[in-house]
């Protein structure tokens, strides 16, 4: 952790955290939207990044919390039937639609060079 | 009459043939037998296109930018979705925990830093779940209301309050009193919000020059 701005660390994993409290005990959900965005804000400011597994769960569009059956929905995509490692997961946000797609395979093995 | 300026170009007789030599004399790199080659696997019985062919007569369509999906936002979109509209009644017992995450978060922000240092980390910090009062303030009805911000814009500051109603206190002209319930520590810290007048994310890099202030 940097010392000069291990405070805005701070304030994001807060924020980060905030908004899934008040996404889960709360009514008001568009309080999450509002603390991720602020979130991005103070990461952009300070030139912090964020985690990618942080980002996955974040609407790139409506900056909202990806809580599956919540917030968000999920199903599976099959492209082709011959190339199964193709295969994708599809998650949908309720809210504004935007849509992110993740395989779900590791991928092709690559050849070892000999 | 030669014209100076335009000069026809040469016609090719159709029934020339192209013979070896014709080759080596043109292109000076050609030995006889390449060029027969040349002439024999390239030339001979196959057709020659003389005019480079246009694919189905249309042009590349130009990107249309218009057309194009936006990543983020308009701020059409944002109002029409209300994103900064803060509803007029919330429970407070549901923002309580909120607040003691929030003095979790000011531990470990500030911990033991007292003086400067203190005042330069209080304006870098996050104040959406804080406990705020209103200390002195341009309208007299807004003196002392407290709760908890739960949205702070450029311009406001929304509270909750014990009644479970939302007030919202603009940052212009008002003194508000941070107070936090820490471990070791009770801090009871003085903000001059008409000079933050910032969105939350922007304020976190700011410098500051001094400024004046007019006792309210």
């Amino acid at each position: 952790m940097s010392g000069k701005q291990q405070d805005q660390h701070c304030r994001i994993s807060y924020l980060y955290q905030a908004a899934h409290y008040l996404l889960q005990h709360t009514e008001e959900a568009k309080f999450s939207k509002h603390y991720i965005s602020t979130a991005k804000q103070v990461s952009q400011k300070s030139v912090l990044r964020l985690h990618p597994n942080i980002k996955r769960t974040i609407c790139k569009k409506c900056n909202c919390l990806m809580v599956i059956g919540k917030t968000c929905s999920v199903r599976t995509e099959e492209p082709s039937k011959r190339k199964p490692e193709c295969d994708r997961s599809l998650w949908v946000c309720n809210e504004c639609g935007t849509t992110k797609r993740f395989p779900l395979s590791n991928g092709k093995k690559k050849k070892k060079e000999g | 009459m030669e014209d100076p300026i335009y000069k026809s170009l040469k016609r090719t007789n159709a029934k020339e043939h192209v013979t070896p030599e014709s080759l080596v004399h043109q292109s000076k790199i050609l030995t006889k037998g390449e060029a027969e080659d040349v002439v024999n696997e390239k030339l001979a019985f196959k057709p020659v296109l003389l005019v480079p062919t246009m694919s189905d007569g249309k042009r590349k369509q130009p990107v249309d930018h218009r057309s194009q999906k936006k990543k983020s936002l308009s701020s059409k979109e944002k109002r029409d979705l209300g994103l900064n509209r803060v509803p007029k009644h919330l429970k407070y017992e549901q923002y309580e925990p909120l607040y003691s995450m929030w003095c979790n978060y000011l531990d470990e922000a500030i911990g033991n830093s007292t003086g400067e240092s203190l005042l330069a980390k209080m304006i870098k910090a996050e104040y959406h779940g804080s406990y705020m009062r209103v200390i002195r303030c341009k309208s007299p009805s807004r003196i002392g209301i407290e709760g908890i911000c739960v949205h702070e814009s450029k311009n406001m500051l929304s509270l909750v309050t014990r009644n479970d109603t939302v007030v919202r206190i603009p940052k212009t002209d008002s003194i508000m009193q941070v107070i936090a319930n820490m471990s070791n520590r009770r801090l009871v810290i003085e903000l001059y919000a008409h000079h933050l007048l910032l969105r939350a994310g922007d304020r976190s890099n700011r410098r500051y020059k001094g400024k004046s202030t007019i006792d309210l």
